[in-house]
């Protein structure tokens, strides 16, 4: 399906995408977008599934009078079916400083996994938007739907800005501009943005949209393999640290780690938002097939 | 300034060492990650959760190292040279002389010398040894070789100032059997130097320094007083000297039995000394006892300034003359100022008719004797309570017999080679207790001696038959022989040096003997006899010594007088008469410096520097509890109004705060009853 002049430009390799092309996104509950499409709604539609039987009220379509319950009871019913429309699911990649941080660095996987969720999406007949996060929304595509899409897709990610600092709650709080109906937004980054992230998630749940948050870190953030006196430069320029690494630091970082993680998954958990926490060095079709499938982001 | 511990020094490396590894940083390497904010907060909670933290630079932390630093000063035991009279062991001799007295420096000189030996004190060393010696006429040990300045401090209190002079000599002498076995002893005098002139300059082992007290201040004083009769009147003297720099009148006042006689004021050049008559006093003279006499003038002396005298005899007593007519005998005892002399003749004498003290027998003895004394002349041949009187011998080469020796006086300034005619005299058989007086080879002419508490005495020839009445050596003889059988209380004048223990010399037959002096405390001196001696002179005046004798009480008095011109002359001796002897002066290059430990002044400033410690903490802790106060106030809603009120506002305005406060509450606690009604449906 992806020729090779498509693969150039897109950051999957076509033995990733095709084992994406069995995968669908899942939302937690069915949205009503308004638009036609195959997922189902929950609003009644014309699909070949029959939902429901309704009493006939004047002005109704006289076609789907189910006559044969009239012979049986004398009454006029209707048969209602499912209506199935399509989803409009965000992306939205961290491309800030701190992104550029680990071996492998985290952008590249949150580049990766950008791309394979807007190719699963766009299998699946979903509109996508690709937006990436610095201290604002920097910049987005909206690609339509079908599968020719990924070019789009591909050419935007590889484009993609890899500078400037963190500010999650004003670049969420951007998305406003662009999503007015209900739909599936991922937000990839790493969520260390010293002003906080729970303000732009609330914006976000605020315009009807199921989040999903991928938090990429890379494995020396997890687990720092330092020791001695260092002075920590932030990549983002936030200001410099001196610290004697002791075992002592080491216990208390993993802890601070810790309970960030823990306020962001319970915040998710607290929003019903999806939430997962992924090192930079895992391979991108281990987190969409393994780590998505448990968080139940992908069937 | 020294330190005797200066290895301990070694301590304040501390210091310089807290303030390296405060300024000290440590070489880092720089490293990008992607975001400092999880190790930020993570050095957060280790420093909230670690016992220390970064060292900052308070004045509390500054005043701690100024502390430590003392500390450390301390303990390595700075000391300073300072010029000290007392270091090692030392004798201080504290004069306590009449002349430090004087309050020609505050509050006198005594206190002065006490507290310049407090001073010294203070600085002991803890391995001086101070003694302390009072001198006055006698000296005497207050405290010997101690350390420990609160004893030391309590026998300098126990020291007493006196109107005696003060005997340096025999000071001396006590320092050195105090430093008996010692090495390394000094001696240092406090006082004025007023002391009773040696024989030749002091030679002692040891250095003495004298730090001398007091001013060349000025001063008049009285240095004699007495009285005498003439021709039946009574003429009192004194004498009165001025010891200053300058031509004063000095007015005297002069007290008959404490009524005031006259006023006289005497003009004295600087130094000189002068008398003053007061009499002939006819009226005086039959009841007169005592004479006072007084200088008006205000000066640094006062003790000098009074002076008592004992009109005639100290003692007075009733004396018999039993005779056929002895003019030679009558007008000897006559002289005698303390007798009353009765006269009868032998048939008319009554025995024991009047109570007299002394009975004179001349050419006659009664078959039964009389109480008191009994003086015998020309006893007729018989036997007597003496002895015998046997027929009259002829008589040659008078002399002193066994009791005409100094020491019971009845031959003081007799002289008796000036009798040349005695023809004859009884031969005299003494009694085993009667001594001889005057002997011959041939017979005692003078016996006396005492038996059964009585005075008895006997003169073996008639006087008619000698030239001994004709001899000045007469009158004497009989002064003598009254004394005897009368003593006075106190010999000779009846005057008595200050402090000077007084042996009051009895009447035979007395058998009770009280003194009451100036300051009107009596006390009994006999019994039990011998009379044991009386030491409570101090005071300047009349002592009153009452006898009983025989049921009867005899008054008699003594005075007490300083009359010193050794301490009355009050300017300062510039050296005293020891050999080598240093005058001790601050600054004196002669006096000894010894090492003196200061650490107590830097303790001392310890303290201090706490005390500012204590004061800061305590500020900034009030300081911390009000902002705490005040933001704890500020989450309570309507009651911060009330309560963060300054204490500046003025009163209308905090009343009427109070009252919008008072209506604010009732307006909140109605609105909470209207919502609670309204939720339960009331109103509908």
């Amino acid at each position: 399906m992806v020729n090779e002049r498509a693969t150039s430009r897109f950051p999957l390799d076509s033995g990733v995408l095709q084992r994406l092309d069995s995968l669908p996104l899942l939302t937690r509950r069915p949205m009503a977008t308004g638009r036609p499409g195959r997922r189902r709604s929950p609003l009644a539609g014309s699909s070949m599934e029959f939902a429901d039987f309704r009493r006939y009220t004047p002005g109704d379509d006289f076609r789907r009078i189910d006559w044969r319950a009239y012979a049986r009871l004398e009454r006029l019913f209707l048969r209602v079916f499912e209506a199935e429309e399509n989803l409009t699911v965000t992306v939205l990649v961290d491309c800030s400083d701190s992104m550029s941080y680990g071996l492998p660095t985290k952008a590249s996987l949150a580049m990766e996994l950008a791309a394979a969720l807007a190719y699963v999406a766009l299998k699946c007949e979903d509109s996508v938007i690709v937006g990436a996060l610095t201290d604002k929304l920097t910049t987005y595509r909206r690609v339509g739907s079908g599968k020719n899409a990924v070019w789009s897709v591909g050419e935007f990610l590889q484009r993609l800005p890899r500078s400037g600092t963190t500010d999650l709650n004003r670049a969420l709080y951007d998305l406003g501009r662009i999503v007015n109906r209900p739909g599936l937004t991922i937000v990839i980054s790493d969520f260390l943005a010293p002003g906080g992230y729970q303000t732009g998630i609330q914006a976000l749940r605020q315009l009807r949209q199921e989040v999903a948050l991928l938090q990429i870190l890379a494995p020396d953030e997890l687990e720092p393999d330092i020791q001695g006196d260092w002075q920590l430069q932030d990549s983002e320029g936030a200001g410099n640290v001196d610290v004697s690494v002791s075992p002592a630091v080491l216990q208390a970082y993993r802890a601070r780690l810790a309970t960030f993680t823990q306020e962001l998954a319970a915040f998710a958990h607290s929003y019903a938002i999806t939430y997962t926490l992924i090192s930079s060095d895992t391979t991108v079709i281990d987190v969409v097939q393994r780590i998505l499938r448990q968080v139940e982001l992908v069937k | 300034m020294s330190l005797l511990v200066p290895a301990a020094l070694a301590f304040g490396i501390i210091i310089p060492i807290i303030l390296l590894l405060y300024f000290m940083r440590p070489k880092r390497q720089n490293r990008v990650v992607g975001s400092t904010l999880l190790w930020q907060q993570a050095l957060q909670d280790l420093q909230a959760s670690r016992p220390w933290q970064r060292l900052r630079i308070t004045p509390l932390l500054l005043l701690q190292l100024l502390a430590a630093l003392v500390i450390v000063l301390i303990l390595a035991r700075p000391a300073i040279f300072l010029p000290s009279p007392i270091s090692g062991d030392t004798i201080i001799i504290l004069q306590t002389s009449a002349s430090m007295q004087a309050t020609d420096v505050t509050p006198n000189r005594f206190e002065a010398a006490k507290s310049q030996i407090t001073d010294l004190v203070d600085g002991l060393g803890p391995n001086d040894h101070l003694s302390l010696i009072s001198m006055a006429h006698t000296p005497q040990v207050l405290i010997a070789s101690s350390q420990d300045k609160g004893q030391i401090t309590a026998a300098l209190q126990r020291a007493k100032v006196t109107n005696q002079d003060a005997d340096l000599e025999q000071a001396l002498s006590l320092a050195i059997a105090l430093a008996a076995g010692r090495t390394n002893i000094q001696v240092l005098v406090v006082g004025d130097g007023h002391v009773v002139a040696p024989d030749q300059t002091l030679v002692v082992p040891f250095p003495v320094s004298y730090l001398r007290i007091g001013t060349d201040a000025a001063n008049a004083a009285l240095l004699a007083l007495a009285s005498r009769s003439l021709q039946g009147n009574l003429v009192a003297l004194a004498q009165v000297a001025n010891y200053s720099h300058e031509q004063r009148s000095i007015p005297v006042e002069l007290y008959a039995d404490g009524k005031l006689v006259n006023v006289q004021t005497i003009t004295l050049g600087a130094g000189a000394s002068g008398a003053i008559q007061w009499g002939p006093l006819p009226s005086l003279l039959p009841t007169t006892r005592y004479l006072h006499a007084q200088i008006l003038t205000q000066d640094a002396l006062s003790v000098d300034h009074e002076a008592w005298a004992i009109v005639g005899g100290s003692m007075h007593g009733r004396v018999l003359l039993v005779t056929k007519g002895n003019n030679f005998l009558q007008a000897a005892l006559l002289l005698q100022s303390n007798i009353d002399l009765y006269k009868t003749t032998p048939d008319k004498y009554v025995v024991n008719a009047g109570n007299f003290d002394l009975t004179v027998f001349d050419g006659f003895v009664p078959a039964t004797l009389p109480t008191g004394g009994v003086f015998f002349i020309n006893p007729p041949q018989g036997s007597y309570i003496f002895g015998q009187s046997r027929p009259q011998i002829r008589v040659s080469h008078i002399g002193t017999g066994s009791a005409g020796s100094e020491s019971s006086g009845l031959l003081d300034n007799v002289d008796l080679s000036s009798i040349h005619v005695l023809r004859l005299s009884h031969l005299l058989v003494p009694a085993l207790w009667a001594q001889p007086v005057i002997v011959t080879p041939e017979t005692p002419l003078l016996i006396a001696g005492e038996n059964n508490n009585r005075r008895i005495a006997a003169l073996s020839f008639d006087l008619h038959d000698s030239d001994l009445p004709l001899q000045p050596s007469f009158p004497i003889l009989i002064y003598n022989l009254v004394n005897w059988f009368l003593p006075p209380p106190v010999a000779g004048d009846g005057q008595v040096s200050p402090n000077l223990p007084v042996t009051v010399q009895t009447w035979p037959g007395a058998d009770r003997v009280t003194i009451n002096g100036p300051d009107q405390q009596t006390v009994t001196v006999a019994p039990p006899f011998p009379v044991a001696p009386y030491a409570l002179t101090n005071s300047i005046g009349i002592y009153q010594v009452t006898q009983r004798v025989y049921g009867l009480e005899r008054q008699g008095a003594f005075a007490v007088n300083l009359f010193d011109p050794q301490q009355s002359r009050l300017a300062p001796a510039n050296q005293l008469p020891v050999v080598h002897s240093i005058n001790f002066a601050p600054g004196n290059n002669g006096v000894p410096r010894v090492l003196r430990e200061v650490w107590p002044w830097i303790a001392a400033f310890l303290l201090l520097i706490l005390c500012l410690e204590w004061w800061l903490f305590s500020r900034g802790y009030r300081l911390q509890s009000t902002a705490a106060t005040t933001a704890g106030k500020g989450k309570g809603g309507y009651t911060r109004v009330g309560q963060a009120r300054s204490r500046n506002t003025p009163r209308f305005i905090s009343e009427a705060r109070d009252q919008l406060e008072k209506r604010y509450r009732v307006a909140r606690k109605r609105l909470t009853t209207v919502t609670r009604r309204r939720k339960k449906g009331m109103y509908r």
